[in-house]
C-alpha cells in the first residue's frame, strides 16, 4: 500500500483526534502513530472498508485508550448517561407537538466565519456521550458510511441512526441554548 | 430526517417526510438546523489548531 494513500487523510484524522482529544500535542502523536501502525499493518488492509474507514478504526482505538490512560473513564457521559433518549423524549409533547418551537436560527451562513459560534459547537460536541461522539465524528468528519460505524463500533444499523440523531439533537438543544437562546425572540 | 443525512432514503420514505415536514413548522426549523449543523462541524475545530508539521 502506497503511503500516500494514507496521507491524504491526516488533516482529517488529526481534525477528529483533536474534537475528542483536548492536547493538540497528544492528538498529533496519536495521529501519527495511527500513520505508523497503518504502514506496517498495510498488509492486513482487507479492502473491506475504504483506507479512511480503516485508518479511522486505528485512531479511534488509540483515542479511546489515550482518554482511559489519562484516567478521564469517569467522563461526561457517565453524568449525562450515554443514554440520550431523554433529550429526543424531552422535545415533543404526547401529542407529537414540540414542547418548545426550534427556532429560527438567525443569518446561520455568516455564522461559520464567527470564532466564537465556533468555539461554542465545539463544546457542544465535546459534551457529547463517548459512543455517540465518535458516531457522530466518524460520520461527519471523516464522512464514513454508516454501515461502516456500525462495523467499527459494533452494533446494529438501527442503533447507528439513532445514535447520530441523538447526537444531531443534543448539538442542536445546546446551540439553542448556549447561543441562539440569548437573543431569541 | 436524521437518517436522511445517512442515508439515500426509498421514495415512499421522502416523500412521507417531504409531506410531514411541509405540514410541521417546527420541523422546517429543525432541517435546516440540521443541514447548518453538518455545514458547521465541517469547520471544527474551532481554533486552527489543525495546522502545523506537515498537515495543511
Amino acid at each position: 500500500m502506497d503511503p500516500a494513500a494514507f496521507e491524504a487523510h491526516r488533516t482529517a484524522l488529526l481534525r477528529f483526534a483533536l474534537l475528542q482529544v483536548r492536547d493538540r500535542d497528544a492528538a498529533a502523536d496519536l495521529v501519527q502513530e495511527t500513520m505508523l501502525a497503518a504502514l506496517t499493518a498495510a498488509d492486513r488492509f482487507s479492502g473491506d472498508s475504504s483506507v479512511r474507514t480503516w485508518l479511522t478504526g486505528i485512531l479511534r482505538h488509540k483515542i479511546v485508550d489515550h482518554i482511559r490512560k489519562a484516567g478521564r473513564e469517569v467522563s461526561i457521559d457517565a453524568l449525562a448517561g450515554e443514554d440520550g433518549a431523554d433529550i429526543v423524549d424531552a422535545m415533543f409533547r404526547q401529542d407529537g407537538h414540540y414542547v418548545q418551537m426550534p427556532s429560527e436560527w438567525r443569518d446561520p451562513g455568516q455564522l461559520l466565519a464567527e470564532r466564537r459560534f465556533l468555539e461554542v459547537l465545539e463544546l457542544c460536541v465535546r459534551g457529547l456521550p463517548a459512543t455517540t461522539s465518535q458516531a457522530f465524528l466518524m460520520r461527519e468528519v471523516m464522512g464514513c458510511e454508516t454501515d461502516e460505524i456500525c462495523k467499527e463500533l459494533d452494533i446494529s444499523a438501527t442503533n447507528c441512526w439513532v445514535l447520530l440523531h441523538r447526537a444531531r439533537m443534543r448539538l442542536r438543544a445546546c446551540l439553542e441554548e448556549r447561543w441562539f437562546g440569548a437573543g431569541r425572540k | 430526517m436524521s437518517e436522511a443525512l445517512d442515508r439515500k432514503l426509498a421514495v415512499r420514505e421522502r416523500l412521507a417526510l417531504r409531506f410531514h415536514v411541509a405540514i410541521c413548522a417546527g420541523c422546517t426549523r429543525v432541517e435546516k438546523q440540521l443541514a447548518f449543523l453538518r455545514r458547521a462541524v465541517a469547520e471544527l475545530p474551532a481554533a486552527d489548531r489543525v495546522s502545523g508539521d506537515g498537515a495543511q
